[in-house]
């Protein structure tokens, strides 16, 4: 059965003024090297609990840095939680930064490789999805060239193209991704809503009050780490949207 | 018990991704030969040019230099410091290279210092395989029956390279200082290590020969020079102290991964 529960998840993080230290001043003493360079304390994620069945689409929204992206990071296993516990069962497929990961001095070709094989494919596997992807990202003979040569705009097409050639059981997708021209977006969004569709459980970050809510059952709001309410798509975005508009009227 | 499932369950993860670490170690060993002129003859250059230089500056020095003798030697010695020198100087990047994959996929960490460690030992392997030629070139085919003895030495030589790539890419995380540092510190071990000068040359100075006796990078060195320059097989006492080495190193690096593992992605 997919599911993940979240119970009393904390995730802080310690962020250097200078983000790290030299070995040197290291070696020099630890009192030196607190009062040049104190460590701050980010309480990204406070006491998240949160428990998801399979065959929810769940949708979390929240202002910028209300901790998202880190809720997503944490449950695709790239950020450990600093206290609590995370239960998940379901292979996770993620639409988080597409970008990162590409080897610029590779072709395109190495680089669908390299996505798939970090994901446990055989070659066999990636041979036979080699073709779908390189479909879907019309990029043909630019394929064979290092992709340090390609445009931003191809870029986004081999990337979305691999991220997205995946059947996802949990799928977790930060903000809906604009990618390329105007055609390849419209081709990205179709692909999107075939991915949500086919996913088993899915958890999306947006800003997005109108449409996301639509395809999820279940909202979450987060603040500053928190879960402020969860529940009704409705209800939750409207209770945002109040609390946005009030928001701006009181710093207005 | 709990320890050595999770052990069984690491490994099996690294396993599974072969295919991935691999294709990395490919991209690196084009990067390094197929993308020059020269190709693998560039990968030569370097210490041949070195052995090249101190010939001259030896047989000035000291006029009963046998330049056969001392040729290959110099050879042997550069080719295997450059191995230990890389394991240290690459392996400092070793999981800076990895960060794009560290940052967007959740997967062992031991992976990364493995793909490093396993792009220098090709690349030494190249370089060894000159080295024999060069040997068989100059003294004939005497070394034939030791050489199988290179196959245990360079199974320790490569957990060497994996437990240096994997501590140096860890602190260099967390000190990015590290990578000057171990450049320096480098330099001075090369002084203390035979990779240039004849170990008998030091055989009437008493300091010198203690420093020599207790520096392990003494012993890494000479355990390939025996077999394929002199057709010896090493006497066990080098090999045990290589292996003592080797795992001090490895349970170093092993205790920098279990408390790395989950948390370096906060550091990178």
């Amino acid at each position: 059965m997919v599911h993940i529960r979240l119970s009393n998840v904390h995730l802080t993080f310690r962020v250097r003024r200078h983000k790290r230290i030299p070995l040197k001043q290291f070696l020099l003493g630890g009192f030196f090297r607190r009062s040049v360079n104190p460590v701050m304390e980010v309480h990204a994620l406070k006491n998240v609990n949160l428990e998801i069945r399979e065959g929810e689409r769940v949708g979390v929204i929240g202002h910028n840095g209300a901790g998202k992206t880190t809720l997503l990071k944490l449950l695709a296993g790239i950020y450990p939680p600093t206290s609590g516990h995370l239960e998940m069962e379901g292979r996770v497929s993620t639409l988080l930064d597409i970008g990162v990961g590409i080897e610029s001095d590779a072709t395109g070709w190495a680089n669908i490789a390299y996505r798939s094989y970090l994901q446990g494919l055989t070659p066999r596997e990636v041979r036979q999805r080699r073709p779908r992807i390189a479909e879907f990202s019309e990029l043909g003979e630019f394929l064979n060239i290092p992709v340090r040569f390609y445009s931003s705009g191809m870029l986004v097409r081999l990337c979305f193209s691999i991220a997205t050639e995946i059947e996802p059981e949990i799928l977790l997708i930060d903000e809906i991704l604009s990618a390329g021209d105007l055609s390849f977006q419209e081709k990205a969004h179709r692909r999107i809503m075939e991915l949500i569709h086919q996913s088993r459980l899915l958890v999306i970050a947006t800003h997005d009050t109108v449409t996301v809510p639509k395809l999820c059952t279940r909202m979450v709001w987060l603040d500053h780490g928190e879960i402020v309410m969860q529940g009704d798509p409705q209800t939750v975005v409207e209770a945002y949207r109040e609390y946005m508009t009030s928001n701006q009227r009181s710093a207005a | 018990m709990a320890a050595l499932s999770y052990t069984a369950h690491y490994l099996s993860e690294i396993w599974k991704r072969r295919y991935f670490w691999l294709a990395l170690v490919k991209l690196d060993l084009d990067a390094r030969y197929r993308r020059s002129f020269l190709g693998i003859a560039w990968a030569l250059l370097q210490p041949l040019a070195y052995t090249t230089v101190m010939c001259l500056v030896f047989s000035q020095i000291f006029v009963e230099t046998n330049l056969g003798e001392y040729a290959p030697y110099v050879f042997t010695g550069v080719a295997i410091w450059g191995f230990i020198s890389n394991s240290v100087l690459e392996g400092c990047h070793s999981i800076l290279v990895g960060e794009k994959y560290i940052r967007s996929y959740p997967a062992p960490l031991a992976m990364y210092s493995l793909r490093t460690a396993l792009s220098v030992a090709l690349h030494f392997l190249i370089l060894l395989a000159f080295t024999i030629l060069l040997s068989w070139v100059i003294r004939g085919f005497q070394n034939l029956a030791a050489l199988p003895i290179l196959v245990p030495i360079l199974v320790v030589l490569f957990f060497f390279s994996w437990a240096l790539t994997t501590i140096f890419g860890i602190i260099n995380v967390h000190f990015p200082d590290t990578h000057h540092l171990a450049g320096i510190l480098l330099q001075l071990i090369y002084y203390l290590t035979p990779v240039f000068y004849p170990k008998q040359m030091f055989a009437q100075r008493g300091a010198l020969v203690t420093i020599l006796t207790y520096n392990p990078l003494g012993y890494i060195v000479e355990l390939v020079r025996e077999p394929v320059l002199y057709g010896r097989i090493p006497p066990l006492a080098d090999f045990l102290i290589a292996i003592n080495t080797v795992v001090v190193l490895a349970g170093l690096a092993i205790f920098l991964l279990v408390t790395n593992e989950r948390k370096i992605i906060f550091s990178l």
